[in-house]
């Protein structure tokens, strides 16, 4: 019961952080209302895969849906899901066992696209066909997601539209910050000054090494469809006209920062044991283990005020460790749909998924469910929820058509000073969005490099977590094995072949 | 003695079966008819259960996809097995993976076996049938939580042994930073979950003694410790033997599950940790491509083929009635 | 007929049988101490409230009892009460089966008239150290036997098992050739060899085998995932496992820095205790039913007696 409403927090902050990048152009009559040019004069029946657990109203909420499809395009959509335990094996026999159906969630690196895609299993969006059969999904989403979707030219799924940050932040015990002295961490310096303080008062700052602010801080962020989440190959993303990429451990930045991290470990700044934790991300703070917890901002937001509620004491904070840096936002296909290759309806599966990301009413109640039961609206861009045991908000893998545009926020009725520090730190961040680099919109496909892409992905937890943590004995040591073991991995052609898909790229953009 | 025995009546009738040829062989068949019929259901079964989808190995040597299917998908050489020789670990986890496997067999036989007989030793009906099923309870427990336990004693912050070691006046142990300890948890942990489970084929085997053989060792004024030497290990040594073959034929593969919830990813013990299983699963998690891990599996089948072909044929100079084929 | 408490019965009360009878109450009792307490601390933990467990970590006796786990395992009484019938049912039809695939495959086997048995042997036994992988047998199951949302996808994978076979074969072996030749020149078939002859002295061995046969029924969750799509199929060990594997994919998703807060906040880990009473309830049914099987493991066989 208590994760219902944990989770009903964090997802209103997403919530209201999408909302808050909008501000000014949420204009509602223009969504939803465009006629599809296809033929509807057969009825179908859809079948459509999601990823996750069914909750008790999802088929009562589905009902609705199709009583309006069936109306507006003469069909109905059936769905079944893969649970979270069984997708990575499921997905893909879905695929190869030749099963009939027709739309399907995916995402970029966990869920399965590029992976699909190689392997054939996606149907092609071609720009005519998505400005035939969803023409209001092609007014709305933007060219960088589409940018983003394409795999060697071609687009295999809509991306949602939404602006979430791609940002960690850190919640922090206001208690010991001000018992430590310090009265904020905006930058590196006084983020490692904190983790100082708390490991010389015996405490955990947090879960492991902020690897993350390190190189972000620096303007640097992941490669899209790079090793190891990205990870591996970085790029100046801060500046426009830095079309390099590098390498990690052809980077004095990282070995820096693998001193560094040696350093804090020994101080103890987090457990030895950081690699084996079985705790959720949240347990350090909410036990009083740890000070301090880096996350994504509504994680951050919804634990902070679980902890605050438990320990008022504690005064957790969200303070942004690379206050000065601009902003990025998230890449789009981290949620998206597409269409199974042996869809027997494609059409009319597009003409649907434009109904789910274009049609407030229908795009409401997916995230929602029934208006009245679960969730009463609040003007014409707020929600409420009544009920959120049977269908929960965002809980029904709706993230695929997640739209911007026509994307309620939620309701507010007692604020607390958290929640003001939130909006402050939204407001701050939507006045500081980065400027696009045009690597944003790349996607790397590993596809003909696949046979090294898979040798560094056995090779690197070796070393990568135990230094981006601090744990190894001797760092300079480690980092010679590290970029030895890479090297016979065949780094060097994954570079080669990035660097030369990135060229590509550039010169198709120009 | 009854081994010869046993040799000599079974070359005495193969020679006297020795007619050849097509006729020979519908001779046999009818000659069998019995036998054959009541091999018949496993026979088709195992056909269509495990020799027809066995033609998937040849995804091992093809670069899968969807439209093509196992037969339709394009050639691609020995491109699927590069990915592990390359990982440069190939050496290090084909070790550990025989290393640990033969760790498992020779302490798994030797306890269990111990387990076994000692058992019956014991006079009371009900300690023994508690104290046996109490054995049993670990092979229950899923290797998910094996994992969190392990954690539990194990951590360094709030581990029960630490714990137990800072009570005790000692310097904490920080495990989980400490490879060379992991052979020894594992194996322990691995004991541990086959005990019960593995204890009960030797203690159907002893029960199949004919109790005559041990009034006559009685007799003979064998001792207790004679007694369990000189006939119940003796007499369950086919039990024996069939269960170490079965277990050489593994030799190759490692228990993911478990290896993965002890470990996870903490790469500082991989070096003592790391088995081809788990390698694999590392290096296909992004991308888990079908013809890889075909790879893989072919390449364990292969290694553990030929190893049980050779252990075999050393067991039957041993005792020809004794060998898996 | 030797019907002492142990089988062996007492042969000769010296210093000897003293000492292993030490040895042997005293190791037993160890590992039986060993196996216990973890257990132990899963039913405890299934009766503690999550947050002392996370706070704490396993203890032998609750921290803070809460029968909250149990709660949430029975929300839906009737879905556990029925998946608990789907296993009991496919576990006695799969075990009595197999047993009886099993036990006349090893016969044949196990003859050592029979010239063929190697070549046969070894056609099993090939089978256990190569296979298709998942696609092929998939495609078999859901494609050719269009085995797909049937209680028949859930017994015939584990029907036969070429390890329980081989170690069938290995007890049958131990039967002397002279109680079979006996009953063949008393003009018994082969059948009716096995079943009134064979059958009786390898009592112990049908319940090992049938133990482990039954044991592979309950414990499957593995066919449920790949073929069954109707949740008033899903057997028992089903719910355990899609408990803990939620794990894995939550890890997998907060290792990822870019995964979408929205997703990251679906996928709720179960609690500790959740897992524990889990545990407790898919194991319960079948550890309660071992002591039946045990009666097999207490008394030896007299041949001797035997007669065909």
């Amino acid at each position: 019961m208590k994760k219902n409403v944990k989770k009903l927090a964090a997802l209103s902050m997403s919530a209201a952080l999408a909302a808050g990048m909008l501000a000014g152009c949420g204009n509602k009559e223009d969504a939803g209302q465009g006629g599809s040019g296809g033929d509807t004069s057969e009825y179908v029946e859809l079948k459509m895969y999601l990823l996750g657990d069914r909750t008790p109203d999802f088929d009562e909420v589905y009902g609705e849906i199709n009583n309006i499809l069936k109306e507006k395009l003469n069909c109905t959509i059936s769905v079944d899901f893969l649970s979270w335990g069984e997708h990575d094996t499921k997905y893909s026999l879905l695929f190869a066992g030749e099963e009939e159906f027709d739309l399907v969630f995916t995402a970029s690196s966990w869920g399965h696209y590029e992976q699909t895609v190689s392997m054939g299993g996606f149907y092609p969006l071609t720009e005519e066909f998505v400005q035939t059969y969803a023409p209001d999904i092609w007014k709305v989403v933007p060219e960088m997601a589409w940018s983003q979707a394409k795999i060697d030219g071609v687009a295999y799924m809509v991306p949602n539209y939404q602006n979430e940050f791609g940002q960690d932040v850190l919640a922090v015990r206001g208690d010991l910050m001000a018992k430590y002295g310090i009265s904020k961490i905006t930058n590196w310096d006084e983020l490692i000054a904190f983790y100082k303080a708390c490991a010389a008062d015996g405490m955990y700052a947090s879960q492991g090494g902020p690897w993350y602010q390190y190189f972000q801080g620096k303007g640097y962020t992941t490669t899209g469809g790079g090793p190891k989440s990205g990870e591996l190959i970085l790029y100046h993303t801060q500046d426009a006209n830095d079309l390099s990429f590098t390498y990690l451990l052809d980077w004095d930045g990282f070995t820096d920062y693998c001193h560094q991290m040696k350093e804090l470990a020994d101080l103890k700044c987090w457990s030895s044991d950081v690699l084996n934790s079985s705790d959720e991300r949240q347990t350090g703070l909410l036990t009083g283990r740890t000070a301090g917890m880096i996350w994504n901002l509504g994680s951050c937001k919804t634990y902070a005020a679980q902890a605050n509620q438990e320990h008022p004491e504690w005064n957790v904070t969200i303070v942004d460790p690379v206050a000065a840096l601009p902003k990025r936002v998230q890449s789009y296909i981290n949620n998206g749909v597409a269409i199974n290759v042996n869809s027997r309806h494609p059409e009319r599966a597009m003409m649907v998924l434009n109904e789910f990301y274009t049609n407030p009413e229908i795009n409401d109640m997916t995230r929602f469910g029934i208006e009245g039961k679960h969730w009463e609206a609040v003007g014409d861009d707020q929600y409420k929820v009544i009920d959120e045991s049977n269908f929960g908000v965002d809980s029904n893998c709706n993230w695929g058509w997640m739209n911007a545009e026509i994307k309620r926020t939620e309701y507010i009725e007692n604020r607390t000073p958290l929640d003001d520090t939130y909006d402050t730190i939204m407001d701050v961040w939507n006045n500081n969005v980065k400027p696009e680099h045009i690597y944003d919109g790349f996607n790397f496909d590993s596809t003909k490099v696949a046979t090294q892409m898979a040798a560094v992905d056995a090779t690197i937890t070796t070393y990568y977590d135990p230094l981006v943590n601090g744990l190894v004995t001797d760092v300079d040591k480690t980092l010679d094995e590290f970029r030895a073991a890479l090297e016979t991995a065949g780094i060097r052609d994954i570079i080669a072949e990035l660097e030369s898909q990135a060229a590509a790229y550039v010169a198709s953009r120009q | 003695m009854k081994v010869s025995e046993k040799k000599r009546t079974n070359e005495l009738r193969k020679r006297s079966n020795g007619s050849g040829g097509v006729k020979g062989f519908i001779k046999k068949v009818y000659k069998y008819r019995a036998f054959l019929l009541m091999l018949a259901p496993a026979v088709i079964y195992t056909l269509i259960f495990a020799y027809y989808p066995m033609t998937g190995i040849v995804l091992a040597f093809k670069r899968y996809t969807y439209a093509g299917g196992i037969w339709g998908s394009d050639w691609n050489g020995f491109e699927n097995f590069k990915f592990f020789f390359k990982s440069g670990q190939a050496g290090l986890v084909t070790r550990n993976t025989v290393l640990y496997n033969v760790a498992f067999i020779v302490i798994n036989t030797v306890v269990q076996i111990a387990v076994a007989i000692l058992l019956t030793e014991i006079h009371n009906k009900h300690y023994r049938k508690i104290t046996q099923s109490i054995m049993f309870l670990p092979y229950f427990i899923s290797w998910v939580i094996v994992g969190v336990m392990a954690f539990n004693i194990f951590s360094s912050d709030y581990g029960f042994l630490n714990t137990l070691i800072m009570a005790l006046g000692g310097e904490k142990i920080s495990f989980y930073t400490t490879p060379q300890a992991w052979p020894f948890i594992i194996v322990f942990f691995n004991l541990w979950k086959g005990v019960g489970y593995g204890s009960v084929m030797y203690l159907a085997a002893i029960m199949g003694i004919d109790t005559s053989i041990y009034e006559a060792a009685a007799i003979d004024g064998a001792n207790v410790f004679q007694r369990i030497f000189k006939v119940t290990i003796p007499m369950i040594m086919p039990t024996t033997i069939i269960l170490f073959l079965l277990s050489v034929g593994g030799i190759f593969k490692g228990n993911f599950d478990m290896f993965y919830n002890l470990v996870g990813n903490n790469g500082l013990l991989y070096n003592y940790t790391d088995v081809i299983d788990t390698l694999t699963f590392r290096a296909l998690i992004t991308n888990s491509d079908f013809g890889m891990s075909a790879a893989i599996g072919l390449f364990q089948s292969v290694l553990c083929f030929i190893t049980v072909v050779c252990v075999n044929k050393l067991v039957g100079l041993y005792d020809r009635d004794a060998t898996l084929f | 007929m030797a019907a002492s408490s142990s089988h062996l019965g007492r042969v000769k009360n010296g210093k000897d049988v003293a000492a292993l009878n030490v040895i042997s109450y005293v190791f037993c009792g160890f590992m039986a101490l060993i196996c216990l307490v973890p257990f132990l601390m899963i039913v405890s933990g299934s009766f503690s409230s999550e947050t002392a467990i996370v706070q704490n970590g396993f203890s032998l006796w609750p921290q803070e009892f809460s029968l909250e786990a149990y709660k949430t395992v029975f929300r839906e009484p009737m879905v556990v009460f029925r998946a608990y019938a789907t296993t009991i049912g496919l576990t006695i039809a799969g075990t009595l089966l197999g047993l009886a695939m099993q036990t006349m495959t090893a016969y044949v086997l196990a003859r050592k008239e029979f010239e063929w048995r190697n070549f046969f042997s070894f056609f099993f036994y090939f089978t256990t150290l190569f296979s298709g992988g998942l696609v092929p047998y998939y495609l078999l199951m859901r494609r050719t036997l269009h085995l797909v949302d049937s209680y028949l996808a859930l017994l015939l994978p584990l029907v036969f098992s070429v390890y329980n076979l081989l170690i069938m074969k290995s007890y049958i072996m131990g039967i002397p050739d002279s109680l079979v030749d006996a009953a063949k020149i008393d003009g018994c078939g082969e059948f009716r060899t096995l079943v009134q002859v064979v059958v009786p002295l390898i009592k112990p061995a049908l319940a090992t085998v049938g133990l482990f046969i039954a044991l592979a029924y309950w414990n499957d969750w593995y066919n449920a995932m790949l073929y069954i799509n109707s949740s008033e199929k899903y057997p028992l060990q089903y719910f355990l496992y899609q408990q803990i594997t939620d794990i894995e994919a939550y890890k997998k998703l907060i290792a990822n820095g870019t995964v979408s807060s929205a997703v990251v906040s679906a996928v709720s880990l179960p609690t500790q205790t959740l897992k524990m009473a889990l545990t407790i309830v898919v194991t319960g049914p079948i550890v309660l039913a071992y002591p039946f099987v045990q009666k097999y493991f207490v008394q030896g066989i007299t041949i001797g007696a035997v007669k065909g």
